[in-house]
């Protein structure tokens, strides 16, 4: 037997993660051996080793931005062979509609000197306030029954790079400037021009409240005014982007919550776990507005932002990544729609379910893959990670949207019991109308976090109320899902159909 | 002219026994749109935008044909082919009678889909295939499939004449049938201006919505024949582009080796990359990134078609830099050769094995060994 160590040499076009790889005999007739690996793409990193006979193997790897590496090797007979594998064809790669090149991930921290010198500068020249005020929302969107938005900018936890008195508005003059600043070559970067803004807010979704007297509520959700809350912005010069290629990257540094206590989060009002950011093409009709995860840890997450093809309804193409390997190689095979893959990675989404208080955002991706398990076939209670998922994390919608497909979609929750022997009835009902009525409240609890971080949400989403559709369910409850269910034709229409996280075009 | 309305047709022999394991197969070919441009009926209004299509009735008559005397199901008899189809082609049943098929409006086809899943549900271990040629729209997820009387309700035509399609396969994986297949050979140009114009409406679901727990269990896929954002092409009166290229790459392009037993099957991942890379032989779509599928789903387990013996598998072989193809002449060792004189690279087809490859040119003589192995092989001269 041979040990064989296969490695991949990082192109300028792969990002570090895993890959999946297969090896089996060449030109076999009749029985072979599969034997599957995962490989690190990191810096020629090879894999473990691969017991192999001497002789000629097929070797292929798929990499998770779709690419698919396929060679022909013969395995001698020594001890030790080594193989770096190249591309299936020179030429002939299936594109892929935004492929991004690898650039080090970097912080605010890690820009140089000289960059952070100039920018000071270039502020002093602009003389930007200390504080401008917040625009007010559009005219027209102010919701019956709710406050108008304040003229004052609202106070938030800053970005890491940037200090709190520096809340600057991006103006038309900022966005030359910050494109000298990126570089003489940039100023052409993209061909429109956009301004970043943070938002956040709660989502209020029902246009009327209880209370009137003699009136019970008329559950009615307005999609366009689903946003309305988020037009109150503040805007964000970004100071740390750096460029490469045709694109601009913004690096989010998100500031740590602190938990004491899981029901500290969910009684704070303004707690959600992600931000959500507007781009805001100058001469364009519409805004992009982007769902950013907010993580529990510092956990830098990336925004990637280019011109989109001509021929695409979408100026911009934005993408967000995590700067985690493991992570964002899950979300890219997710992003391909190529789920057999994802599903290679089963092991790891247990661990990172599991370590959902780590990295909550990352556990509900995770989450998305194990739903496809086929029954009976993982040893850990994964179904119940999700229901602590929804409960501990009540603010992330994608949580309590996979918690109503397992309830609706699977069979295996019912006949699940803990370590401990019970059955958690709390969660999985073992009744059919006890779990369609708990899969209709958290459907209509998910909507009023916004919109699910990820778009997979939103499939799901759309596939559960096809089933809730013609349930036994209060009247009422019917009819606020059919309500729900027009939200979310609405907001399947307008979302990215190929980014993993939500990224909608909202008309202005 | 009026569309026949008559009971869909099976183009199959019955099944002995009805819950036995088997592959069925429902295929719908839209040419025919009486409600747009050119349709001989009264325009929709607004006007989409959309007209007749060449295609569908070529693509789906061929693609019977070929269900009809090729398809070899991995231990699966063949339960049911089921059509329905714009008028305009030639269909036989299985005693070689000639058949008239029904046309593809919504209320035929929520029968024929009906039917279809209902046998679908009769025993997990049988295949569901659907194969779809038509109008179609997409906004963000939601992708439309157009049927015979779109437009003819001209308040609600989406509701009236047209097929979610995630609605559609979500139905479907509630069904027993643990293997399912939709290949959709329809445009997926993003309109949001259509539905917008209708009031944002997907279009009907067909199978209504019950608590299940087939996820997991089921594997369906969906091979799109163009990405999202992207045109499918037809060629007037012929079979379209993806039509083609499927059942070229169904000769070998598209097989795994199964390593149980040797066995090559015809399996939906390998299949898009063979029917990527054949698209790509045609001069047109050359490196034009014009039409590439879309594979969705689940997809690794599903067997779709098993060959009778080693694939054939389509070779290409070229120069670099890729000015020196016309002076080079090429030969094989399967025999094949191609003088100086094309421009193009050679494309051939050759039985999976190894083959040395020659080339020359005034600058002298080059040879590469190199496998024929699917779902395509690439030899490449550099100089």
């Amino acid at each position: 037997m041979t040990s064989v160590y296969f490695s991949v040499s990082p192109s300028e076009n792969s990002r570090p993660g895993l890959a999946v790889g297969e090896v089996w005999q060449a030109f076999a007739r009749s029985r072979f051996v599969k034997k599957s690996f995962t490989i690190p793409i990191e810096n020629n990193r090879p894999t473990s080793p691969v017991e192999l006979e001497p002789g000629q193997y097929w070797v292929q790897v798929k990499l998770s931005d779709g690419r698919i590496l396929k060679e022909l090797v013969t395995v001698p007979t020594d001890a030790q062979a080594n193989f770096t594998l190249g591309s299936i064809s020179e030429e002939f790669v299936t594109p892929l509609s935004s492929a991004l090149p690898s650039v080090k991930f970097s912080t605010p921290a890690e820009l140089a000197l000289a960059e952070r010198e100039e920018l000071d500068a270039a502020i002093a020249r602009f003389r930007i306030p200390a504080e401008l005020p917040a625009l007010p929302p559009p005219e027209g969107r102010r919701k019956r029954g709710f406050d108008a938005a304040p003229a004052v900018a609202q106070s938030y936890e800053p970005f890491a790079s940037v200090p709190r008195s520096s809340t600057i508005r991006m103006s038309r003059a900022m966005l030359d400037f910050s494109s000298r600043l990126l570089g003489s070559d940039t100023t052409s970067l993209l061909t429109t021009d956009f301004r970043l803004s943070r938002l956040h807010g709660r989502f209020d979704i029902w246009s009327m409240r209880a209370g009137r007297a003699g009136l019970s509520p008329a559950p009615k959700v307005r999609p366009e005014e689903y946003f309305n809350q988020f037009l109150r912005t503040e805007y964000r010069v970004p100071t740390n982007a750096t460029t490469g290629g045709d694109r601009i990257f913004i690096d989010l540094e998100n500031v740590a919550f602190p938990i004491e206590k899981a029901t500290s989060i969910i009684n704070d009002d303004h707690a959600t776990y992600r931000d959500f950011v507007l781009l805001e093409e100058q001469h364009g009709i519409s805004y992009t507005l982007v769902s950013i995860p907010r993580n529990l840890r510092e956990d830098p997450a990336r925004i990637t932002v280019k011109d989109n093809d001509p021929s695409s309804d979408l100026s911009l193409k934005v993408s967000i990544e995590f700067k985690d390997p493991l992570s964002n190689s899950l979300l890219q095979f997710l992003r391909n729609g190529d789920v057999s893959s994802a599903m290679t990675m089963i092991e790891s989404s247990q661990s990172i379910l599991y370590a959902k208080f780590d990295h909550p955002v990352a556990a509900a991706a995770a989450a998305y893959v194990l739903i496809h398990a086929a029954p009976d076939t993982l040893k850990t209670p994964w179904q119940e990670w999700i229901g602590n998922l929804g409960r501990y994390f009540e603010e992330i919608p994608d949580a309590q949207i996979l918690h109503a497909t397992l309830l609706l979609q699977r069979g295996d929750p019912a006949r699940w019991e803990n370590s401990a022997g019970h059955n958690s009835e709390s969660y999985f009902p073992t009744n059919e109308s006890g779990r369609t009525h708990l899969a209709a409240s958290l459907i209509l609890s998910a909507v009023e976090k916004g919109p699910p971080i990820f778009r997979m949400g939103l499939s799901l989403m759309a596939s559960n109320l096809r089933i809730l559709k013609h349930a036994e369910l209060p009247a009422e409850q019917k009819q606020s899902l059919a309500s729900v269910e027009s939200l979310v034709t609405w907001l399947s229409m307008r979302v990215d159909p190929i980014e993993p996280f939500s990224i909608f075009r909202l008309e202005r | 002219m009026l569309p026949l309305d008559l009971d869909m047709t099976l183009l199959t022999k019955k099944l002995n026994k009805a819950d036995q394991p088997a592959v069925h197969v429902l295929v719908i070919g839209v040419s025919h749109y009486p409600y747009l441009q050119d349709g001989g009926r009264k325009l929709m209004t607004p006007d989409v935008g959309l007209g007749q299509l060449a295609s569908p009735i070529a693509s789906t008559a061929v693609f019977c044909r070929w269900l009809q005397k090729e398809l070899r199901p991995r231990g699966l008899p063949v339960g049911s082919i089921e059509v329905l189809c714009s008028p305009g082609a030639y269909f036989e049943d299985f005693a070689g009678n000639e058949v008239k098929v029904s046309t593809p409006t919504l209320a035929n086809v929520r029968k024929a889909v009906g039917d279809w899943s209902k046998r679908g549900d009769q025993h997990e271990d049988s295949f569901m295939l659907m194969y779809f040629c038509g109008h179609g729209v997409s906004s963000g997820l939601v992708n439309s499939l157009l049927l015979e009387d779109f437009g003819k309700d001209a308040n609600d035509p989406f509701d009236t004449g047209a097929i979610d399609a995630d609605g559609l396969m979500d139905g479907v994986r509630s069904k027993k049938a643990k293997s399912q297949l939709f290949l959709i050979d329809a445009c997926r140009t993003v309109s949001h201006t259509t539905f917008a114009q209708f009031g944002e409406k997907r279009g009907a679901s067909i199978i209504s919505g019950a608590p299940h727990a087939q996820l997991g269990i089921v594997e369906q896929a969906c091979l799109w024949a163009t990405s999202l954002g992207s045109f499918a092409y037809g060629v007037k009166d012929q079979p379209s582009v993806f039509m083609t290229a499927l059942l070229h790459a169904m000769r070998g392009g598209g097989a795994l080796q199964d390593p149980d037993d040797g066995a090559w099957v015809i399996q939906p991942d390998i299949l898009k990359r063979a029917i990527d890379h054949l698209i790509q032989r045609i001069p047109q779509f050359a490196s034009s990134g014009l039409q590439y599928t879309q594979l969705d789903g689940l997809s690794k387990g599903l067997a779709v078609h098993l060959l009778d013996g080693d694939p054939s598998v389509p070779v290409k072989v070229q120069c670099v830099p890729g000015e020196r193809i016309g002076v080079t002449k090429f030969i094989c060792s399967s025999g094949d050769k191609r003088d100086v004189g094309p421009e193009g690279p050679w494309h051939l087809d050759l039985p999976y094995d190894q083959y040395t490859f020659e080339a020359f040119s005034d600058d002298g003589g080059k040879t590469i060994n190199k496998p024929a192995s699917p779902p395509y092989s690439i030899v490449s001269f550099r100089y």
